[in-house]
Protein backbone atom coordinates (compact mmCIF):
# COMPACT_ATOMS: atom_id res chain seq x y z
CA UNK A 1 0.00 0.00 0.00
CA UNK A 2 1.43 3.28 -1.00
CA UNK A 3 0.07 7.05 -0.19
CA UNK A 4 -0.23 10.02 -2.13
CA UNK A 5 -1.14 13.77 -1.74
CA UNK A 6 -2.29 16.42 -3.76
CA UNK A 7 -2.96 20.26 -3.18
CA UNK A 8 -5.10 22.03 -5.30
CA UNK A 9 -6.62 25.90 -4.94
CA UNK A 10 -10.29 26.79 -6.21
CA UNK A 11 -12.69 30.38 -5.47
CA UNK A 12 -15.34 28.33 -3.35
CA UNK A 13 -18.80 29.61 -4.40
CA UNK A 14 -21.92 27.13 -5.09
CA UNK A 15 -21.55 23.63 -5.81
CA UNK A 16 -17.99 23.83 -7.36
CA UNK A 17 -15.96 21.05 -6.67
CA UNK A 18 -12.10 21.84 -4.81
CA UNK A 19 -10.56 18.75 -5.65
CA UNK A 20 -11.32 15.27 -6.46
CA UNK A 21 -10.25 12.08 -6.07
CA UNK A 22 -11.11 9.60 -9.25
CA UNK A 23 -10.29 5.53 -8.72
CA UNK A 24 -8.28 3.70 -11.40
CA UNK A 25 -9.72 1.43 -13.38
CA UNK A 26 -9.04 -1.33 -11.35
CA UNK A 27 -7.61 0.39 -7.81
CA UNK A 28 -9.57 1.99 -5.45
CA UNK A 29 -8.42 5.07 -3.37
CA UNK A 30 -8.76 5.42 0.52
CA UNK A 31 -8.94 9.23 1.69
CA UNK A 32 -7.20 9.33 5.28
CA UNK A 33 -6.73 13.38 5.73
CA UNK A 34 -8.07 16.65 4.28
CA UNK A 35 -6.98 19.89 5.09
CA UNK A 36 -8.88 23.03 4.12
CA UNK A 37 -7.69 26.69 4.28
CA UNK A 38 -7.35 29.91 2.28
CA UNK A 39 -4.59 31.78 0.76
CA UNK A 40 -7.15 34.98 -0.13
CA UNK A 41 -6.56 37.98 2.66
CA UNK A 42 -8.37 37.19 6.27
CA UNK A 43 -11.68 37.61 6.23
CA UNK A 44 -14.93 36.61 7.63
CA UNK A 45 -16.48 34.64 4.90
CA UNK A 46 -18.23 30.86 5.86
CA UNK A 47 -17.94 28.37 3.19
CA UNK A 48 -19.90 25.04 3.34
CA UNK A 49 -17.80 21.91 1.90
CA UNK A 50 -19.01 18.50 1.76
CA UNK A 51 -17.08 15.60 0.79
CA UNK A 52 -19.37 13.50 -1.48
CA UNK A 53 -18.90 10.11 -3.91
CA UNK A 54 -19.24 11.00 -7.26
CA UNK A 55 -20.45 8.14 -10.20
CA UNK A 56 -19.31 10.20 -13.57
CA UNK A 57 -15.63 11.69 -13.16
CA UNK A 58 -15.62 16.08 -13.34
CA UNK A 59 -14.35 17.21 -16.87
CA UNK A 60 -11.68 19.39 -17.50
CA UNK A 61 -10.31 21.37 -14.98
CA UNK A 62 -6.45 20.98 -13.68
CA UNK A 63 -4.78 17.62 -13.09
CA UNK A 64 -2.89 17.80 -9.38
CA UNK A 65 -0.11 15.78 -8.87
CA UNK A 66 -0.04 13.00 -6.96
CA UNK A 67 3.05 13.19 -4.83
CA UNK A 68 4.26 9.57 -3.28
CA UNK A 69 4.56 9.99 0.47
CA UNK A 70 7.89 8.09 -0.43
CA UNK A 71 9.55 8.62 -3.18
CA UNK A 72 10.74 5.38 -3.71
CA UNK A 73 6.84 4.39 -4.67
CA UNK A 74 5.21 4.14 -8.29
CA UNK A 75 2.99 6.60 -9.38
CA UNK A 76 -0.46 6.75 -8.41
CA UNK A 77 -3.35 4.79 -10.16
CA UNK A 78 -5.87 7.00 -9.14
CA UNK A 79 -5.99 10.82 -10.56
CA UNK A 80 -6.80 13.69 -8.64
CA UNK A 81 -8.63 16.69 -10.17
CA UNK A 82 -8.85 20.21 -9.35
CA UNK A 83 -11.29 22.38 -10.34
CA UNK A 84 -13.15 24.22 -11.47
CA UNK A 85 -14.55 21.92 -14.05
CA UNK A 86 -17.21 20.75 -15.51
CA UNK A 87 -18.86 18.78 -12.86
CA UNK A 88 -19.15 15.60 -11.42
CA UNK A 89 -22.00 13.65 -10.71
CA UNK A 90 -22.51 13.27 -7.18
CA UNK A 91 -24.35 11.01 -4.88
CA UNK A 92 -27.01 12.93 -2.51
CA UNK A 93 -25.59 12.38 0.30
CA UNK A 94 -22.21 13.65 2.04
CA UNK A 95 -19.47 11.92 3.83
CA UNK A 96 -18.15 14.50 5.74
CA UNK A 97 -19.74 18.25 6.24
CA UNK A 98 -17.16 21.17 6.71
CA UNK A 99 -18.58 24.87 7.89
CA UNK A 100 -15.09 26.31 7.34
CA UNK A 101 -14.74 30.53 8.09
CA UNK A 102 -11.83 31.42 6.15
CA UNK A 103 -9.48 32.80 9.14
CA UNK A 104 -9.34 28.76 10.04
CA UNK A 105 -7.23 25.63 8.68
CA UNK A 106 -9.16 22.83 8.91
CA UNK A 107 -7.85 19.05 9.66
CA UNK A 108 -9.51 16.04 9.38
CA UNK A 109 -7.80 12.90 9.88
CA UNK A 110 -9.25 9.84 9.60
CA UNK A 111 -7.88 6.34 12.01
CA UNK A 112 -6.75 3.08 10.23
CA UNK A 113 -9.55 1.81 8.66
CA UNK A 114 -11.66 4.33 8.93
CA UNK A 115 -10.76 6.35 5.92
CA UNK A 116 -13.36 7.07 3.26
CA UNK A 117 -12.84 4.59 0.43
CA UNK A 118 -13.87 5.21 -3.32
CA UNK A 119 -15.18 2.23 -5.42
CA UNK A 120 -13.42 0.81 -8.28
CA UNK A 121 -13.72 2.39 -11.65
CA UNK A 122 -12.37 5.59 -12.69
CA UNK A 123 -15.63 7.49 -13.19
CA UNK A 124 -16.26 6.71 -9.48
CA UNK A 125 -14.65 8.91 -6.84
CA UNK A 126 -14.80 11.46 -3.73
CA UNK A 127 -15.08 15.17 -4.24
CA UNK A 128 -14.54 17.97 -1.55
CA UNK A 129 -17.21 20.99 -2.97
CA UNK A 130 -17.83 23.80 -1.77
CA UNK A 131 -21.73 23.82 -1.80
CA UNK A 132 -22.13 27.21 -0.44
CA UNK A 133 -20.19 30.66 0.31
CA UNK A 134 -20.23 33.75 1.43
CA UNK A 135 -17.83 34.85 -1.07
CA UNK A 136 -15.22 33.41 -3.32
CA UNK A 137 -12.13 33.10 -1.50
CA UNK A 138 -10.05 31.12 -2.68
CA UNK A 139 -9.66 27.63 -0.86
CA UNK A 140 -6.63 25.16 -0.62
CA UNK A 141 -7.15 21.64 -0.19
CA UNK A 142 -4.57 19.19 0.20
CA UNK A 143 -6.11 15.59 -0.09
CA UNK A 144 -3.85 12.61 1.46
CA UNK A 145 -4.60 8.94 0.02
CA UNK A 146 -3.54 5.31 -0.17
CA UNK A 147 -4.07 3.06 -2.54
CA UNK B 1 -7.66 16.09 22.78
CA UNK B 2 -8.24 19.92 23.57
CA UNK B 3 -11.56 20.06 24.43
CA UNK B 4 -12.48 19.00 27.91
CA UNK B 5 -13.77 15.43 26.83
CA UNK B 6 -17.70 15.74 26.39
CA UNK B 7 -17.06 15.55 22.14
CA UNK B 8 -15.32 12.21 22.30
CA UNK B 9 -15.87 8.40 22.61
CA UNK B 10 -13.97 5.46 23.58
CA UNK B 11 -13.15 4.34 19.70
CA UNK B 12 -13.11 7.40 17.70
CA UNK B 13 -13.17 6.80 13.75
CA UNK B 14 -11.33 10.08 12.88
CA UNK B 15 -10.38 13.88 14.50
CA UNK B 16 -11.03 17.06 13.29
CA UNK B 17 -9.02 20.00 14.08
CA UNK B 18 -9.56 23.40 13.12
CA UNK B 19 -6.96 26.15 13.71
CA UNK B 20 -8.40 29.36 13.96
CA UNK B 21 -7.15 33.10 14.39
CA UNK B 22 -8.09 33.40 18.23
CA UNK B 23 -7.86 30.87 20.52
CA UNK B 24 -6.08 27.61 20.94
CA UNK B 25 -7.20 24.84 18.53
CA UNK B 26 -10.85 22.99 18.90
CA UNK B 27 -10.90 19.13 18.27
CA UNK B 28 -13.31 16.51 17.76
CA UNK B 29 -13.70 12.94 17.31
CA UNK B 30 -16.25 11.62 14.61
CA UNK B 31 -17.54 8.31 13.88
CA UNK B 32 -18.17 6.89 10.82
CA UNK B 33 -21.28 5.48 9.91
CA UNK B 34 -20.69 1.27 9.03
CA UNK B 35 -23.34 1.41 6.48
CA UNK B 36 -22.29 4.23 4.29
CA UNK B 37 -18.25 6.19 5.68
CA UNK B 38 -20.03 8.94 6.27
CA UNK B 39 -18.24 10.67 9.17
CA UNK B 40 -19.68 13.30 11.39
CA UNK B 41 -18.57 15.08 14.73
CA UNK B 42 -19.45 13.83 17.88
CA UNK B 43 -22.33 16.45 19.78
CA UNK B 44 -23.62 15.58 22.88
CA UNK B 45 -27.37 16.92 23.08
CA UNK B 46 -27.21 17.83 19.04
CA UNK B 47 -30.55 16.21 19.19
CA UNK B 48 -29.72 14.13 16.05
CA UNK B 49 -30.62 10.76 16.28
CA UNK B 50 -28.47 7.98 14.83
CA UNK B 51 -28.25 4.44 15.37
CA UNK B 52 -26.47 1.50 15.86
CA UNK B 53 -26.11 -1.62 13.69
CA UNK B 54 -26.26 -5.14 15.51
CA UNK B 55 -25.19 -7.01 12.77
CA UNK B 56 -22.74 -4.83 12.14
CA UNK B 57 -21.78 -4.24 15.77
CA UNK B 58 -21.03 -0.49 14.35
CA UNK B 59 -22.47 2.88 14.32
CA UNK B 60 -25.13 4.28 11.66
CA UNK B 61 -25.04 7.99 10.54
CA UNK B 62 -28.78 7.86 11.18
CA UNK B 63 -29.77 8.45 7.42
CA UNK B 64 -32.84 6.51 6.38
CA UNK B 65 -31.68 4.48 4.10
CA UNK B 66 -28.84 3.30 6.98
CA UNK B 67 -31.16 3.11 9.57
CA UNK B 68 -33.83 0.97 7.34
CA UNK B 69 -31.46 -1.89 6.20
CA UNK B 70 -28.10 -3.96 7.02
CA UNK B 71 -26.06 -3.34 3.83
CA UNK B 72 -22.37 -2.97 4.73
CA UNK B 73 -20.30 -0.73 2.55
CA UNK B 74 -18.03 -3.55 1.55
CA UNK B 75 -21.38 -5.53 0.98
CA UNK B 76 -22.90 -2.13 -1.31
CA UNK B 77 -19.40 -2.27 -3.06
CA UNK B 78 -19.31 -5.70 -4.43
CA UNK B 79 -23.37 -5.83 -5.52
CA UNK B 80 -24.39 -8.05 -2.54
CA UNK B 81 -27.39 -8.86 -1.14
CA UNK B 82 -28.66 -6.72 2.03
CA UNK B 83 -28.84 -9.10 5.21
Amino acid sequence: MAAYQGVHRTPAGTNLTILALESGASVVGKIHQLIIGSVTAPADIATRLNALRHTTAGVGGTAAVEKPTDPQMPAASCNLRGGTMTEPTYEADFLLEMSVNQRATFTWNANPGKELRTTVGTANGIGVRSISSGGTPEIGCTLAFEE
Amino acid sequence: MFGDGKDTVRQPAGHIIVVGPEGPPVSYDTLQCVHCQAHWIIQPGSGRKRGWCLKCMGPLCGKADCMARCVPFEAKVHGEQPW
